[in-house]
């Protein structure tokens, strides 16, 4: 099953670290990618262009250009999928690649598990150029073209933020949406402050309406001092 | 002075050119030096002025050398911008001389002193007359005074002496003048190379004796002392000049006594005492250590402390006379050569000249006055009462004249007198002995009517009337002085006693200082500063009792100096004491017997004239309790803050012992496991099934895991403990932070049931999501760790009191009672569960995180009939900026009408 979507996916490891860089590319390769090396940040921008990759691994903390740096000339000229690596006591980090662009993140330390769900799913969304009209996720169903959200067959009344904010979630499913992009697609460009505090009650009702255990969630999961997941169950 | 040197600051050498009159040519002398010293490359400035310069010749030196002038102002040396041009060498001319009332220093050597104390040499000139301990002679030798001196410890600081001379001829031929005759000259010229002598023995004898090399010194070696018994008339200042002269040529040290008996008592071979304030300080300003001693014995109270003292010599002036001028039991010096048992004592005629008022009116019309200031009643009233008592008496008396037979009446007329005399003092006492004495004679006595006295046996009652009078009022005036005596020491032990009871009670210096100064300013009116070594044991200002007492500048540093001198040396300095005494201010070492804590510069207010009002001898001794007080109670907060640092050290080592216990045992145990498993497998690959393959590796990925939690809590406490730590304060949901936690910990939970009791409609509260998150894993994995498998874990959480309350329990063996704070302590480990691994920072990087947030954290056993612990966090819940509700229900409605 690794194979079937991944394959022939050429992937860009720009880190600094031998030992990650060694770890990366033997179980990424053995999931059937193939694998490019750069050792810096100058590195990785120059090869970016050179290998064609169908995404990029980034650490942010480069010795030479910060990660961020890197990301910002990549993202000058290519809409290529990024999943920065990033150590966990730097939300501010994570934060501003992913408003910049990055598509997901990854905390290190890291299980491998995580890291190749987040390819996987990073690499699903670009290939998918037309969105599917039907979001599934165990017993729930989003029909995006009639507006109508149905909960083990059953249908769950939203309120029209409340179906906007679960839009923007679930078509990003698998992927973290930050709270500036969610507030930015729900509110639009003219939320305020105040508006976040808005985010975590419709967040709350959402859950309500649509999670078994709204205490331990398992279709929107918060990422801490970031923002949300929509997860996608089989 | 070495003692400058000593701290590695150099003081200015200072050469003195001195002559014995003017137009000795010691001008002339140090312009041609000065002049040398410019063409040698030495910036030089010259500060004599052509105005001083008298002489033709001179004033023709003074013009060929250009040397340039020294800035001043208002005819005076300007210190403050000579200080700033920074020449080598200053030029004086006139060292004696008086600067305007409005200058900073009142003399003309106090800014000599000022440069030397700030490095720069001084060439200056002197005549002889004009040193201190010879400025009577002098005038005396010429017949007209010397109104201005030095002092000789200024002179004999001089590091070099120069002498000028000249013949007298040409002195006179130079001078122009008739005020002085050859023989004058010659007097004069022989005092200068006397003076000049004496200093070279001095510095032979220090030569000899192993000098300066030797280390430190004082001026004289502490032996034999000469000892000056002051009085307070005018003669004794000669003495005292005479005592400094005396000590000199002994080149040892010496002491002034004063001896202060009960005024007014009679027959103690003292007469009454006046003032004897001004010759105290004149003693002080000559050197002198100067003693206040009480007693009623002068001789005996002299020649105890001369005894004491390791003294030698006694200086005594004949002027010293009982009261009457009558010898009652011999002078006081009589006394003394009778009791001195190899004490040399030398008599000094007194000066009988009209130097002063005589002492006797003097000290009279003192005490009168303070009578009448003290006495409710009016003297003439004194007086009219007393006449009054004895003709009411009289009338009295006369109606019952048979009855009560002559001598009775004669007993009962001393009852004015008793009366008069301890109430009234000496002179009533007379008065009434006076009128009763005639009154009686002319009423009572035969022939009756008549001043005539028949028997003459009466006039044996008229003397005892006078004996009786005299001897009761000077017996009630001594007690009265010595009440008053009493009363004052008392005041003065009060004041120290409730400032003792006042600086007792003060918990910090700064407050402590505040008292001293306040205390100061209010007995004795000076101004004060005090200076406290800091960490690195520079002196600093830490305290000044008025904006003024700060000075800037050139002053600031010169009082730098003289501080860090005190500081070291722990002896006084400055006006008044022994050494620099010609600074305006005083400098007391705060210091116990073990060690200096700081100095108290302590600067007179000026006084009505314009000058520095001296300090009274009973001022001196308050100020040096004070100073003793204060420093005892600086010696106790310093011992209290090194108890208390010493403390703080021992904790210190406590913690990084516990530190590197723990962080050690910590990182080795899955360090341990980790290596361990991976070599087995890379070694023994084969030996393993899948499914100790897969255990191993397992093992692996939980050390691992288990490294990552100590990294971060190290991590987290390094950031909290350096104040790096920011809170990204946002609106969090505290369902959603449970949420995150629990995700956390799903897979350390085991089989542990969760009990999470979180209402729907909990408000909303700020704070950073990713710390709370934190505390709430770290509580929740103490409550996994700590608790057995199957057992429950409680999460619960409510709003009260404007609080958001996060209840945590579980079923472990709870807290010992005492550890519910300590545990909260970084690296504090109860000792019941040391079988459990930790290091000790989870708790105190939440109470770090939560007293961030404005919140409490605390830890309890479980008092619900289980057993277990009970963590309890509140978060303070903020002001919604609107009810989100509102929005909400709005939204709702117009869903529903879809």
């Amino acid at each position: 099953m690794a194979n079937e979507t991944a394959a022939g996916a050429r992937i860009l490891i720009v880190d600094d670290e031998p030992q990650i860089r060694k770890l990366l590319k033997v179980t990424l390769a053995a999931h059937g990618y193939a694998v490019h090396e750069a050792a810096t940040g100058e590195e990785g921008v120059l090869q970016a262009p050179l290998c064609h990759p169908d995404l990029i691994v980034l650490d942010l903390g480069l010795p030479d250009l910060t990660g961020m740096e890197v990301l910002e000339r990549i993202r000058e000229w290519s809409g290529v999928p990024v999943i920065v690596l990033t150590a966990k006591d730097r939300e501010e980090d994570k934060i501003a690649a992913l408003d910049a662009g990055a598509d997901d993140y990854v905390t290190k330390p890291f299980g491998m598990g995580e890291l190749v769900a987040r390819i996987r799913v990073a690499l699903r969304h670009t290939a998918k150029s037309v969105e599917e009209p039907v979001i599934r996720s165990g017993a729930l169903t989003i029909d995006l073209a009639q507006r109508i959200v149905e909960s083990g067959g059953e249908r769950v009344k939203l309120t029209p933020t409340e179906y906007d904010l679960l839009k923007a979630l679930a078509s990003n499913a698998g992927k973290v949406v930050t709270q500036r992009q969610l507030l930015q697609r729900v509110w639009g460009s003219q939320h305020d402050e105040g508006d976040s505090h808005y985010l975590r009650i419709y967040i709350g009702h959402l859950r309500k309406k649509l999670e078994e255990d709204p205490s331990q969630p398992r279709l929107i999961v918060t990422e801490p001092g970031v923002g949300y997941r929509f997860l996608t169950q089989e | 002075m070495s003692d400058l040197d000593k701290n590695g600051l150099r003081r200015g050498k200072l050469t003195l050119f001195m002559g014995a009159a003017p137009g000795s040519g010691k001008t002339q002398a140090m312009l041609r030096a000065a002049v040398r010293e410019a063409a040698a490359g030495m910036s030089v400035r010259c500060a004599v002025s052509g105005a001083e310069a008298r002489y033709p010749d001179t004033l023709a030196l003074l013009r060929d050398a250009a040397l340039p002038a020294a800035p001043e102002q208002g005819g005076e040396l300007d210190v403050e911008r000579l200080l700033e041009t920074k020449p080598k060498l200053v030029v004086v001319d006139r060292l004696e001389a008086r600067n305007s009332p409005r200058a900073v220093r009142s003399k003309r050597y106090m800014d000599v002193e000022s440069l030397l104390l700030n490095g720069i040499d001084v060439y200056a000139a002197l005549n002889i007359g004009h040193v201190e301990s010879l400025n009577a002679l002098a005038g005396r030798i010429l017949g007209v005074p010397l109104p201005e001196t030095v002092p000789d410890a200024f002179v004999e600081q001089a590091d070099t002496l120069r002498i000028a001379d000249a013949p007298p001829e040409e002195i006179m031929r130079r001078s122009g003048t008739s005020s002085a005759g050859e023989e004058e000259l010659s007097a004069l010229r022989e005092m200068l190379f006397r003076f000049a002598a004496e200093r070279m023995d001095s510095r032979l004898d220090d030569y000899l004796q192993g000098g300066e090399a030797a280390g430190r010194r004082g001026p004289w070696p502490v032996a034999e002392k000469v000892m000056v018994a002051i009085g307070p008339g005018p003669s004794t200042a000669e003495l005292l000049r005479i005592g400094r002269r005396t000590a000199a040529a002994l080149k040892t040290g010496w002491v002034a006594v004063y001896v202060r008996t009960p005024e007014g008592a009679p027959f103690t071979g003292v007469k009454r005492q006046g003032d004897p304030e001004p010759n105290l300080r004149l003693a002080e300003e000559l050197g002198a250590e100067v003693f206040v001693v009480d007693g009623g014995h002068v001789a005996w109270e002299l020649l105890h402390f001369a005894e004491q003292h390791n003294i030698r010599q006694i200086v005594v002036g004949e002027t010293l006379r009982s009261r009457f001028g009558i010898r009652m039991r011999g002078t006081l010096a009589e006394k003394l050569v009778r009791g001195s048992r190899g004490i040399h004592i030398r008599v000094v005629p007194g000066d009988t000249g009209p130097a002063g008022p005589p002492p006797e009116s003097f000290s009279r019309r003192r005490a009168g006055a303070a009578r009448a200031r003290e006495g409710p009643i009016p003297r003439w009233a004194e007086y009219a009462l007393i006449a009054l008592i004895t003709t009411i008496m009289t009338v009295v008396l006369r109606e019952y004249t048979e009855m009560l037979q002559t001598v009775n009446i004669a007993l009962i007329y001393l009852f004015p007198v008793l009366l008069s005399a301890v109430y009234g003092g000496l002179g009533p006492a007379l008065f009434s002995a006076g009128a009763s004495m005639l009154a009686f004679d002319f009423f009572f006595i035969e022939p009756q009517l008549s001043f005539t006295v028949a028997d003459l046996r009466y006039l044996i009652s008229f003397g005892v009337y006078v004996s009786v009078a005299a001897l009761t009022a000077s017996l009630a005036e001594r007690l009265k002085q010595q009440v008053r005596q009493a009363r004052q020491r008392e005041a003065h032990t009060a004041s120290l006693y409730a400032f003792s009871r006042q600086i007792g009670a003060v918990s910090d210096v700064s407050s402590l200082l505040d008292g001293v100064t306040h205390q100061l300013a209010r007995t004795i009116g000076t101004e004060t500063a005090v200076y406290l070594p800091d960490e690195s044991g520079v002196l600093r200002l830490v305290h000044a009792s008025s904006a003024e007492a700060r000075e800037g500048g050139e002053r600031a540093r010169e009082e730098e100096v003289v501080v860090r001198m005190v500081y070291d040396e722990g002896e006084e300095a400055g006006h008044g004491s022994k050494t620099l005494r010609e600074l305006p201010g005083r400098y007391l070492p705060l210091r116990t017997e073990e060690r200096t804590y700081g100095v108290l510069a302590v600067r007179p207010r000026l006084g009505p004239d314009g000058r520095d009002a001296p300090l009274s001898a009973e001022q001196q001794r308050l100020l040096e309790a004070l100073c003793g007080l204060a420093a005892a109670a600086i010696a106790r907060f310093k011992l209290a803050e090194e108890a208390k640092l010493a403390h703080l050290t021992a904790e210190s080592e406590r913690l990084r012992t516990a530190i590197l216990d723990s962080v050690s045992h910590e990182l080795r145990t899955p360090l341990a496991t980790i290596v361990g498993s991976a070599t087995g497998l890379i070694e023994n690959d084969d030996l393993f099934s899948p499914q100790d393959r897969m255990e191993l590796l397992e093992t692996i990925r939980s050390g691992a895991m288990r490294m990552n939690r100590l990294v971060q809590n190290l991590l987290g406490m390094v950031r909290l403990e350096s104040g790096m730590l920011r809170l990204r304060r946002e609106w969090c949901d505290v369902q959603d932070l449970v949420g995150v936690s629990l995700a956390q910990i799903r897979d350390i939970r085991g089989s542990r049931r969760l009990n999470v009791d979180i209402p729907g409609d909990l408000p909303i509260i700020r704070g950073d999501e990713v710390l709370l998150e934190q505390v709430l894993g770290n509580v929740l994995g103490n409550a996994i760790k700590y608790s057995p498998d199957g057992s429950e874990i409680g999460i619960s959480a409510k709003a009260r009191n404007g609080m958001l309350m996060l209840h945590i329990s579980d079923e472990g063996p709870g807290i010992a009672a005492g550890e519910e704070r300590h545990i909260f302590e970084k690296f504090y480990r109860s000792g019941a569960t040391r079988h459990v691994s930790g290091t000790g920072l989870g708790l105190a990087i939440c109470k770090g995180i939560v007293d961030l947030h404005g919140g409490v954290i605390s830890a309890e056993s479980r008092t619900d009939g289980r057993t277990g612990t009970l963590v309890k966090i509140g978060l303070p819940l903020p002001d919604a900026p609107e009810p989100p509700e509102k929005r909400v229900n709005e939204e709702r409605g117009m869903n529903d009408g879809e």
